[in-house]
């Protein structure tokens, strides 16, 4: 009788456990899914429209947008891993950007550079000189076959209206001098940036982008070898006088020029460059780079710098500029410091067909940027990486992960509470007298209506971040791109105005997932898991931290003109605050004659809403639009 | 005497009343203005719109064959002034438009099928029954959609071939044609849409069959409701179509439902009731599913239930 009596009491308390068990998240989508009539497969938005510049990525995640948090999580693991060499993940950029891109293996070179008979220089750092140009000589072979089908009248193309199209593309918007225009002038501007717009791509198509990638990871490769090789040194040799001004001043311990460009050598004290260099090794000291670092451009295609230490200043108006390829490489690598960055456009981790990255290692560091910068990439790669430190973000439009036409932009910062400000630009004036327009941080942007766009991750292991952007932000996309932003970790704010936080407009996708942390979320609207215009958008919050999301409408699961939006947070006890009640909250609206779909899931916690949703229920907007606040139990518990 | 100076008079109202006449059209230079201002992507702009609008709409023809040399440009804003021009314009907008029709390029002329579609006239259904044979997927699915506002039931045969098309955005948009001409040819051949493995499709085909209605379509529904073929989404989707209907022959197995064990099937049953306005019986069954053990069937029920008030 007693045994019966605690198996009883054993069936009772599972039970009992087993109902108070929220749903996992899958089960939760099919619920959603089946009450809407829907299946997983009736949520892809896939496109038609074809292009050399399709990315087989954005195809995936369009056809499968459920895949998403997965498909983006995984990528965030592998690059904000801090085992993986950097090789390894420009490499696996590249695949996502569908090249296949050989192993790189520097050969040495036969060439007999100034350096060899500089006895006083020591064997390592000569022996790092030989191996950033070897590769560099191989970069060339690269280049040189990657755009062996461009002739030269098109090369002057790519580079009078290529390497800085983004400040380019719609003139009436971009330059302020046009205020003033005309109507008429602006549609013939327009109109000649339609021409222009179709050369230059038609022109980009016949570039060789995965010898691109070959270029860029030959040169990356060298650099972290060379950079293997400086490490510890510290004072070596005596400073050379006769440098000239206009190249260096303070601490050098050796200077040259070279047919690729300018060859120099920091000491451990401060040294102040003043020019472009090819490659640049530092030793130490609180350095100021006035021109550029690891910066290559059409004069210098191929460039390298290594600072070992001191809290640097790199501060530059050009483009380019640091850890920066346009029609190259440049890779920067700042090992420690407390380091301030401040740059123009094209400048902090930016390529434009060719690759710019930036890897800073320790140190509380700052970046002030302008347009398209902070892992910035179109044809091309911009990945900054920072590993540890409390680091701040400043840019202004397409930026902190960006990824335009045929690109990848990244920015991974692994450590420390960070700030990131992407906005100010430019006045959005399709939209409003007094927004900015931002494209930034975790962006994926295309060229409407012809050219597919690329893939742009922000993603931040850990920390208290705060997070602020305009219109277009915060794992979002437009036209035939992919964004994400994700963070892993820590109490997060985020701040944007219209198309944030998980919003994809015109054919993309887009995805924001916090993994966990006490997170407040704010915007006005089209954000927060909105998709629209056959665009996917996602926001994924999960972690039983409490969660705070304030919108003004369109938003929190809403898909518009056939966009699907999907809104989940997975646990904590959140406040839901919105404006406008009809349109939030999984809200799926009726276009072309037929439906755009929203879902909103809270998985559990006692929750607070102040639009259409409520605790522990179901609510649902049209055919298409349905929000579960989910109970306890399963709905098919509870038959 | 008195002869001349009554010609002269005459030429000179004549000549009044053409300058007041062509006065009153626009010439090359302003149309342009008008139509730059409706596309302008400038805030600044936006109040000015809406009598650029207006004016242009009054030009009639003109402004459609000025408006259509901006197809193909790549701003959509000109896409969108183009639209409001040439649905504003309507029928005389028809001929220019099927000159575009015809153009080679897929983009152009598949816009162009959709703006026909857009104004809905009948002389557009043989141009656009041509085009729905394009090889061209963008130009066909697009001739397809828009065949349906034409109100021309000569293209019903080209629809319903169009409904076993690969493309699922050529399925829907035929069953959704198909529905807007309410032809009773259309419903077996729509049926099996209800179980299409795309869900815009499967809603298209529900709304098609409960738009063209008719005698039959609810006795197909219940027929193949009792079929043990039937798949669960299937089953959704009948049991909304039959709502939709508003067939009194369903009433009973509709209410059947209510009873279910599967929520999904209670939750459903309540959607399709909740189009059977004046009915007691239906009206307090839902009632009493507003306290169902399941959340879902509780929130169809009170949906069903505000639908019948407000509809």
């Amino acid at each position: 009788m007693s045994k019966f009596a605690s198996i009883v009491l054993l069936l009772l308390l599972f039970s009992l456990v087993r109902a108070e068990s929220p749903p996992k998240l899958d089960d939760a989508i099919d619920e959603a899914l089946i009450a809407i009539k829907m299946r997983e497969r009736d949520l892809s938005v896939v496109s038609l429209l074809s292009d050399p510049f399709r990315l087989s990525l954005v195809d995936s995640l369009m056809d499968r947008p459920l895949a998403m948090p997965r498909t983006l999580d995984s990528l965030a693991v592998f690059f904000t891993n801090s085992d993986k060499n950097p090789v390894e993940i420009l490499s696996y950029a590249a695949k996502l950007l569908d090249l296949e891109p050989t192993t790189p293996v520097v050969k040495s070179s036969n060439d007999d550079y100034p350096w060899e008979g500089q006895r006083d220089i020591p064997v390592r750092l000569r022996n790092a000189l030989d191996v950033i140009f070897a590769a560099f000589e191989q970069a060339e072979i690269d280049f040189d076959a990657a755009f062996a089908d461009v002739d030269s009248f098109q090369m002057d193309t790519l580079i009078t209206w290529g390497v800085n199209y983004l400040i380019r593309e719609d003139g009436s918007d971009i330059d302020e001098e046009n205020d003033d225009a005309t109507l008429e002038e602006l549609d013939d501007a327009e109109l000649e940036s339609e021409i222009m717009t179709e050369r230059l791509f038609e022109i980009s198509s016949k570039i060789d982008r995965t010898r691109l990638a070959d270029g860029a990871l030959i040169v990356l490769k060298a650099a972290v070898a060379a950079c293997e090789k400086v490490e510890g040194l510290t004072a070596q040799g005596n400073s050379q006088s006769e440098v000239p001004d206009t190249i260096a001043a303070g601490d050098v311990v050796f200077w040259c020029e070279t047919e690729r460009g300018p060859v120099i050598i920091g000491g451990p004290g401060r040294t102040i460059y003043n020019a472009r260099f090819a490659a640049i090794i530092d030793l130490g000291g609180n350095d100021i780079y006035t021109v550029a670092a690891g910066g290559a451009d059409t004069t210098i295609s191929f460039a390298v710098c290594i600072d070992l230490s001191g809290d640097d200043l790199y501060v530059s108006d050009k483009d380019f500029a640091f850890g920066s390829g346009g029609l190259g490489v440049g890779i920067l690598i700042d090992h420690k410091g407390r380091d301030t960055y401040r740059s123009g456009d094209f400048a902090l981790a930016s390529g434009s067909y060719g690759a710019g990255i930036l890897i800073d290692g320790a140190g509380d560091d700052e970046y002030f940027g302008d347009i398209g910068g902070q892992g910035a990439g179109f044809m091309g790669f911009g990945i900054l990486i920072d590993k540890s430190g409390h680091d701040s973000y400043s840019a202004r439009l397409y930026s902190q992960g960006f990824g335009y036409v045929a690109g990848f932009g990244m920015l991974s910062d692994l450590e420390g509470n960070d700030s990131y400000l992407a906005k100010g630009a430019y006045v959005d004036r399709l939209r409003y007298a007094d927004h900015h327009l931002s494209l930034s941080q975790g962006f994926g942007y295309g060229n409407r209506p012809d050219w597919s766009g690329g893939i742009g991750l922000l993603l931040d292991a850990a920390g208290n971040d705060n997070y602020s952007a305009d219109i277009f932000g915060q794992g979002a996309s437009y036209w035939l791109a992919f964004g994400g932003l994700w963070d892993a970790v820590g109490n997060d704010i985020y701040t944007g105005y219209q198309y944030c936080q998980g919003a994809a407009t015109h054919l993309c996708a887009a995805i924001f997932y916090d993994k966990d942390g006490q997170d407040s979320y704010i915007s006005h609207g089209v954000s927060q898991g909105c998709g629209h215009d056959l665009a996917v958008g996602y926001l994924l919050d999960c972690g039983s931290d409490d969660d705070n999301y304030t919108i003004w409408d369109l938003s929190q699961g809403a898909g518009n003109a056939n966009g699907v939006g999907v809104f989940i947070d997975d646990g904590g006890d959140d406040g839901y605050i919105n404006k406008k009640e009809y349109n939030v909250q999984g809200y799926g609206n009726w276009r072309r004659d037929f439906g755009s779909v929203g879902i909103m899931l809270d998985i559990s916690g006692s929750d607070h809403y102040s639009g259409k949703g409520r605790d522990s229920s179901w609510w649902g907007s049209g055919r298409y639009g349905i929000g579960i606040d989910f109970p306890a139990v399963l709905p098919e518990e509870e038959d | 005497m008195f002869n001349q100076s009554y010609k002269i008079t005459a030429i000179i109202l004549f000549l009044v009343f053409l300058s007041i006449g062509t006065s009153g059209r626009l010439n090359e230079r302003e149309l342009r203005h008008k139509f730059l201002i409706l596309s302008a992507g400038d805030i600044k702009y936006y109040d000015r719109q809406e009598s650029a609008k207006k004016r242009l709409i009054k030009e009639g023809d003109r402004a459609v064959r000025f408006a259509i040399r901006y197809i193909g440009r790549k701003s959509p804003r000109k896409a969108r002034a183009i639209e409001w021009i040439a649905v504003g314009v309507g029928e005389d907008a028809v001929q220019p438009l099927n000159y575009v029709l015809a153009n080679p390029d897929e983009d152009n002329a598949a816009y162009a099928a959709y703006l026909l579609g857009k104004i809905g006239s009948k002389s557009a259904t043989v141009p656009l029954m041509l085009a729905a044979k394009s090889h061209s997927e963008k130009v066909r699915s697009s001739a397809i959609g828009a065949l349906g506002s034409c109100g021309d039931t000569a293209a019903v045969p080209m629809l319903i071939e169009a409904l076993s098309d690969s493309l699922p955005s050529v399925r829907r948009k035929a069953a959704h044609s198909l529905g807007e001409l309410e032809d009773e040819r259309a419903i077996k051949v729509l049926m099996p849409l209800l179980a299409d493995s795309c869900g815009y499709v499967r809603y298209a085909a529900s709304y098609a069959v409960s738009k063209i209605g008719g005698d039959d379509a609810s006795g197909y529904l219940i027929e193949r409701l009792q079929s043990d073929s039937l798949e669960d989404i299937e089953r959704y989707h009948i049991v909304e179509t039959l709502g939709l209907l508003k067939a009194e022959d369903s009433l009973p197995i509709l209410m059947e439902f209510l009873e279910d064990p599967f929520y999904l099937n209670r939750g459903f049953a309540c959607q399709a009731l909740g189009h059977f306005r004046g009915n007691y019986e239906v009206a307090n069954a839902l009632k009493r599913s507003l306290h169902d053990a399941s959340g879902f069937v509780r929130m169809m029920a009170d949906q069903a239930l505000e639908a019948i008030r407000n509809e």
